[in-house]
């Protein structure tokens, strides 16, 4: 069964990336990443680290008209910084893998099942 | 009892067993309850002359097939496949070995990833079969909300696939409170209508799962120090101090009793062993004489502490009543504050008003038991005392 955990940051967490301690986030994800991989549960390349929020362009359409946002889909406390997919066999081994994210710790990690293959 | 009726019970008692049945050999919720649901349907048509010898096996072997008819349908399973899926090794001919799978879906339905509000809810539903329509109104929710709320509940179960497996240590701790408090619920429900083995059956399960968690054993014991009085009320309501001791079934007493001591000997005490040493103190009465009032007002005392519910408090004002005087329990009856109508709140402040001889509201109080009493033998009760308050 595979699942999306989709990691979410505080405005806070986001400015350690350009801080004085960058050094060390940088260092528990690229730990906790090699966790993942080290124990075969990651999906290579199905996921991503993204760039800040501010970074980001919101499309919407209404009946044909579209809109342009600066920004994010919205201005919410957490935002989204990234996501893996993980292959395991239950829920409870998905959510294991998500407590330990840097993130988990005043941000969140959301596990959202992922579709299942049509065929 | 007629057959529809014994089919009824049957269908109460063994919904969730040949659902956790299902489940344990690896199949979708939703689907197995269909085929739960198909099994009983077919039930009602074949057993009209006679039931098999064991229903409970013929209900689990009929939901086995109708679970793979199921999925091979909509799946489109391969024959080979459903040849090994029907070869199961187990042919359910000793249901005792049945309760430990339905222990299982407690577990299922205290997942943290699912809602709390929606928790037992699903528990009865899963466990004992009891539609939307019957729990609307034990927890005030309309039915079709309460029903959309289950079936978000059953497909996340099923997309997110949370599995009916029993949780690692930490969590089963965890989850223990409110498993417990679900089997207390659904022995509690069984207490006055029939034989409530299934929720003994369960605590017995839990105590052995929970690898002998003083809790577990102090609720296995509760529920034996009830059971050993239930033939005493069966036929009429008999408060406890009324009754003779010598009705009182003396090996469930003993056997309560050397669970409770090892459930002390454990020294982390709780709600459900404060509860049996309740019941321990009153049974005293059998070797004494009388009950010690002062200890079962203490027992309450650290009971209310810990989880004041309105029950508690009650049984605390009654065990004061009797350690300390009408007075005191009075004080403690007048901070009780009820949302809605109780019996046992009016039960209680009818004997306090009683020994405070207020007739006036002690006929008020007992007017009000005999209008709440749902069950006759209550009623009766209740009417003979309206009489003896009148003239006494």
């Amino acid at each position: 069964m595979k699942y999306g955990l989709l990691f979410y940051e505080t405005s806070a967490q986001f400015a350690e990336r350009e801080s004085e301690s960058a050094g060390q986030y940088w260092g528990a994800w690229s730990a906790y990443i090699d966790q993942l991989d080290d124990a075969g549960v990651m999906v290579r390349g199905a996921g991503a680290g993204l760039q800040v929020p501010g970074s980001a362009t919101t499309l919407r359409a209404t009946a044909g008209e579209l809109t342009i946002q600066d920004g994010p889909i919205a201005d919410t406390k957490e935002q989204l910084a990234g996501l893996v997919v993980l292959e395991v066999p239950s829920l409870d081994d998905a959510m294991a893998w998500a407590k330990l994210a840097p993130c988990a710790e005043g941000g969140a990690v959301e596990v959202r099942p992922i579709l299942p293959d049509p065929s | 009892m007629t057959a529809s009726e014994r089919v009824d019970l049957i269908f109460r008692e063994s919904y969730g067993k040949v659902l956790a049945y299902l489940l344990a050999r690896g199949f979708d919720l939703l689907r197995s309850e269909d085929a739960v649901s198909a099994a009983f349907a077919a039930a009602l048509m074949e057993w009209s002359d006679a039931l098999p010898p064991n229903p409970e096996a013929w209900l689990c072997r009929v939901a086995l097939h109708r679970v793979i008819d199921i999925e091979r349908r909509e799946r489109r399973i391969t024959p080979l496949e459903s040849l090994v899926e029907t070869a199961d090794p187990i042919e359910p001919e000793d249901p005792t070995m049945l309760p430990d799978e339905r222990l299982r879906l407690f577990f299922l339905c205290t997942h943290p990833a699912i809602a709390a509000e929606i928790q037992t809810p699903l528990m009865l539903q899963l466990v004992l079969g009891m539609s939307a329509e019957s729990m609307s109104e034990l927890f005030l929710l309309p039915a079709a909300t309460l029903g959309q709320r289950l079936v978000r509940a059953k497909r996340k179960i099923r997309d997110a696939q949370i599995l009916p497996e029993l949780p690692n240590a930490e969590e089963f701790q965890r989850r223990l409170p409110s498993v417990l408090q679900a089997i207390y619920g659904l022995y509690s429900r069984d207490w006055g209508t029939t034989e409530p083995t299934e929720a003994m059956d369960l605590a017995r399960s839990l105590m052995i799962a929970s690898e002998g968690d003083p809790e577990a054993i102090g609720l296995l014991a509760l529920v034996l120090f009830c059971e050993s009085r239930r033939k005493v009320v069966r036929d009429a309501y008999v408060p406890l101090s009324e009754q003779d001791p010598s009705d009182w079934d003396q090996e469930m007493i003993s056997s309560a009793e050397k669970l409770l001591q090892a459930a002390a000997a454990r020294e982390s005490p709780g709600r459900f062993q404060l509860e049996a040493a309740i019941q321990s103190a009153h049974v005293q009465r059998a070797f004494t004489g009388s009950p010690s009032y002062a200890q079962i007002a203490r027992l309450y005392e650290a009971l209310t502490t810990m989880a004041p519910t309105t029950s508690n408090r009650l049984g605390h004002v009654a065990a004061t009543l009797e350690a300390t005087g009408p007075e005191a329990a009075q004080i403690l009856l007048s901070r009780i504050q009820l949302t809605e109508p109780y019996l046992p709140y009016e039960a209680v402040s009818a004997h306090v008003a009683l020994r405070r001889n207020d007739l006036t509201a002690a006929r008020k109080h007992a007017e009000a038991a005999r209008a709440l009493s749902k069950d006759p033998k209550t009623a009766a009760y209740w009417g003979e005392m309206i009489q003896t308050i009148q003239n006494p």
